[in-house]
């Protein structure tokens, strides 16, 4: 068994009590007081890295930021540029470009032989076409407009090559004979009209 | 005057908060918003140094790109024609000539249509259209408007009219050896050139 020695009067012990709070309270101070320095320094220690990060980033943009590679962007960008249009006009002209040479083939491919032509007069034109059906959308649709001359043998065979061009699907529209070339029952002359749609390239 | 050891306590918390405070407004404060403005400027200009370090790359991949297409490019620069001196499409025509066994003039219809001048360095578009008269076997005519339809230029018939030669037929003089049964044909192109002087990719 301890005993419990109390020699000090109640006064002093509470004295005594409250110097060691004081003492608790100053050193509690010190460290927050500390703290604010140390987190001073981290501060003042960030400033300066972004400060000098900063100033870095400069020196090393002016330098490859130079006026000879200033020149160089310019005219890659205005390489790139023309290069761009040049591409994108080319692939337009190419798309709506009509070859009407390949219409002279076809068109040479199905006439019989009891048909010659005289003259053969193909102009390029265009016409405004809805999208799809129903939309308001535009678009340009290019075509050769013909308008061919000759002579048939014979009427049927005139008739029969009418049928022909009729049943050719997309590629022709408009097919029309003047009614006068209908007028002769051998050699007879024709005129006739037509729309020449791309098959495109 | 003896102050208790309470009142050191209370007199020293009070004493730290009002230097806190003190810190905080005068040596806090404006190191942050300092901190604040430098991080900010370091984010601006790390941006721009590596906006500047893109822009080099991109250079450089083009160059490699560039270097690699070397003959794709050469090939786009080629369709189009020099505007001031359309030397190559007279050399191609001449080159046909004499490979097909054709009789062919170049109509003097020759125009040149050049829009307003662009900035420094846009390309331009222009176009010269030529008019070429050829006679010879429909054949040889099918085949020649084919090759120059088929050729490397960045062309666009815009017209072509054939006319089988019959005995009434008037011809001029480069055409006068021509027979009848064979074709006059008049075809008119628009091809595409560009001032490669001042441009150069």
């Amino acid at each position: 068994m301890f005993m419990k020695i109390n020699l000090l009067p109640d006064s002093q012990k509470q004295a005594l009590k409250q110097e060691k709070i004081k003492l608790k309270v100053w050193v509690a101070l010190a460290y927050l007081g500390f703290s604010l320095v140390l987190f001073f320094c981290v501060l003042f220690s960030l400033n300066y890295m972004a400060k000098a990060k900063a100033k870095n980033f400069v020196g090393q943009t002016i330098e490859k930021n130079n006026p000879q590679n200033q020149e160089k962007f310019k005219t890659t960008k205005i390489q790139i540029e023309g290069l761009n249009t040049e591409l994108a006009f080319s692939s337009q002209v190419l798309i709506n470009k009509i070859y009407f040479s390949d219409f002279l083939e076809r068109i040479e491919g199905i006439t019989p032989a009891e048909i010659y032509f005289e003259r053969i007069l193909l102009k390029k034109g265009s016409r405004e076409v809805s999208k799809s059906e129903g939309s308001e959308e535009k678009e340009t649709q290019f075509f050769a407009q013909g308008e061919l001359e000759g002579i048939a043998k014979t009427r049927e065979n005139l008739y029969d090559f009418r049928t022909t061009l009729l049943n050719q699907g997309a590629w022709l529209e408009t097919v029309y004979f003047l009614p006068i070339s209908w007028k002769l029952p051998i050699k007879s002359e024709f005129s006739l009209s037509l729309l020449y749609f791309l098959p495109k390239k | 005057m003896i102050l208790t050891t309470k009142t050191q306590i209370k007199l020293s918390i009070l004493l730290f908060l009002g230097l806190t405070c003190l810190i905080v407004i005068f040596v806090y404060r404006p190191l942050f918003l300092n901190l604040k403005n430098n991080s900010e400027n370091l984010t601006k200009k790390a941006k721009d140094f590596f906006q500047v370090e893109k822009e080099i790359k991109s250079v450089e991949s083009f160059k490699e790109i560039t270097q690699e297409k070397a003959t794709v490019f050469s090939f786009l620069d080629d369709s189009f024609l020099n505007f001031s001196a359309p030397v190559e499409f007279f050399e191609f025509l001449e080159g046909l000539v004499r490979q097909d066994n054709l009789l062919v003039d170049i109509s003097p219809n020759v125009r040149a249509i050049g829009p307003k001048e662009g900035e420094e360095g846009e390309v331009v578009f222009k176009s010269i259209e030529f008019e070429v008269l050829s006679g010879g076997s429909f054949e040889d005519t099918l085949r020649f408007l084919k090759e120059i339809e088929h050729s490397p230029f960045l062309l666009e018939t815009l017209e072509v009219s054939l006319d089988k030669i019959t005995e009434k037929t008037t011809l001029s003089e480069e055409f006068s050896s021509l027979r009848a049964g064979e074709v006059l044909c008049r075809a008119r192109f628009k091809v595409t050139a560009k001032e490669k002087d001042a441009i150069s990719n």
